[in-house]
């Protein structure tokens, strides 16, 4: 799946030509896509009568914010945009619009259907995939700026990972407190996407 | 070990840290043996005090590297339920030696020891992966128990970017 790295770096490589360390590449593609599938999993998983519930109370927001489908919505979009490192110049595919980047606060004008958002699901497992292949030291260090703080696109991985997997246990709890045994944990990155 | 991937580690570690500290800092004491779900061996499995726990037992475990020979420090037990929930206080004051640990793990970390092979029932991968499993499990529970306070309209809960300076 990655180049393995069998030569010895040259004293004078920049960095832009060093190799990842396949350690580092592994890692973080295992863990990772297992949180996509987590997530897959419990989309697959989710009923339709449970495609509108809410996962908590919005007492000063939207209650569609809360729902499960757009849960799931705001979950991919910026799995999709953090992958490309940068606000500007991001679109996501139709049928999905910019509509988390907006300061106002719209919401979609319809409720996305779960065959919408596997499709949309599907292209970011195999975009992040692809992304942690191609990883450099140099792409690695790269400098990220968002509205929220600046990072390295290393770190922004890392911080990708974890708003996947903090949105996926959410929902997945969601499942098991209202329609019972919920999806197992994801250990490691299934060999392809469900 | 390259300094960026130390940094970019413990910067989201430790936020994922910081998650599960304000969750369990914000819980009022009427939620602290609320049920996130229905265990079925034990109900205590499934309450608020125990997932937290569960989530620190772990996260000291993992950061070893090893589970023979692991033990959790006193009055923690392990392997079976306290006769009585933990207190807030016992819980906090173990995630602040695990975050000490996390930290103090992390800026050790040499290339030597984040290939090192790790051996679970359950999983199988380097040093350096296991501490990025071990931070998706720490994400996962802080945010089921942050959902759960935001079920029961309690406010204050929100999303952690990087790592803070100190633990709250």
């Amino acid at each position: 799946m990655f180049r393995v790295w069998i030569g010895l770096q040259r004293p004078e490589t920049k960095l832009a030509d060093t190799p990842m360390d396949t350690n580092l590449k592994t890692s973080i593609w295992q863990q990772f896509g297992a949180s996509i599938d987590y997530l897959a999993d419990t989309l697959s998983a989710c009923p339709d009568q449970l495609w509108l519930a809410s996962l908590w109370l919005t007492p000063n927001a939207k209650p569609e914010r809360a729902q499960f489908w757009y849960v799931v919505y705001h979950t991919l979009f910026w799995l999709d945009l953090y992958l490309t490192g940068a606000e500007e110049g991001f679109l996501p595919p139709a049928p999905f619009t910019l509509i988390e980047q907006d300061g106002d606060d719209p919401l979609p004008e319809r409720v996305y259907t779960k065959d919408e958002l596997q499709a949309y699901l599907n292209d970011c497992h195999k975009k992040c995939q692809a992304t942690i292949e191609a990883l450099t030291d140099e792409t690695a260090h790269r400098h990220c700026r968002f509205g929220w703080g600046e990072c390295s696109f290393l770190e922004l991985l890392l911080y990708n990972m974890r708003h996947v997997h903090g949105h996926a246990s959410q929902l997945n709890m969601l499942l098991g407190q209202k329609v019972g045994p919920q999806p197992d944990y994801v250990t490691q990155a299934k060999n392809e996407a469900s | 070990m390259d300094t960026t991937l130390k940094t970019s580690i413990w910067q989201q570690f430790g936020a994922a840290i910081d998650m599960l500290n304000d969750a369990i800092s914000l819980c009022p004491d009427h939620l602290w043996t609320a049920v996130l779900w229905k265990d079925p061996d034990d109900v205590q499995y499934g309450q608020f005090w125990f997932v937290a726990y569960h989530t620190l037992f772990w996260l000291d475990l993992y950061l070893t590297g090893y589970s023979d020979g692991f033990a959790p420090p006193a009055p923690f037990i392990r392997g079976k339920l306290p006769e009585k929930p933990y207190t807030k206080d016992q819980i906090r004051t173990y995630l602040d030696q695990c975050r000490r640990k996390c930290q103090a793990t992390i800026e050790a970390l040499t290339d030597e020891k984040a290939r090192q092979r790790c051996t679970f029932d359950w999983v199988e991968a380097s040093f350096l992966e296991m501490q990025l499993y071990n931070m998706r499990h720490v994400q996962e529970h802080a945010g089921q128990l942050n959902l759960l306070l935001g079920q029961h309209d309690v406010s204050g809960m929100d999303w952690v970017t990087k790592a803070r300076d100190k633990a709250g």
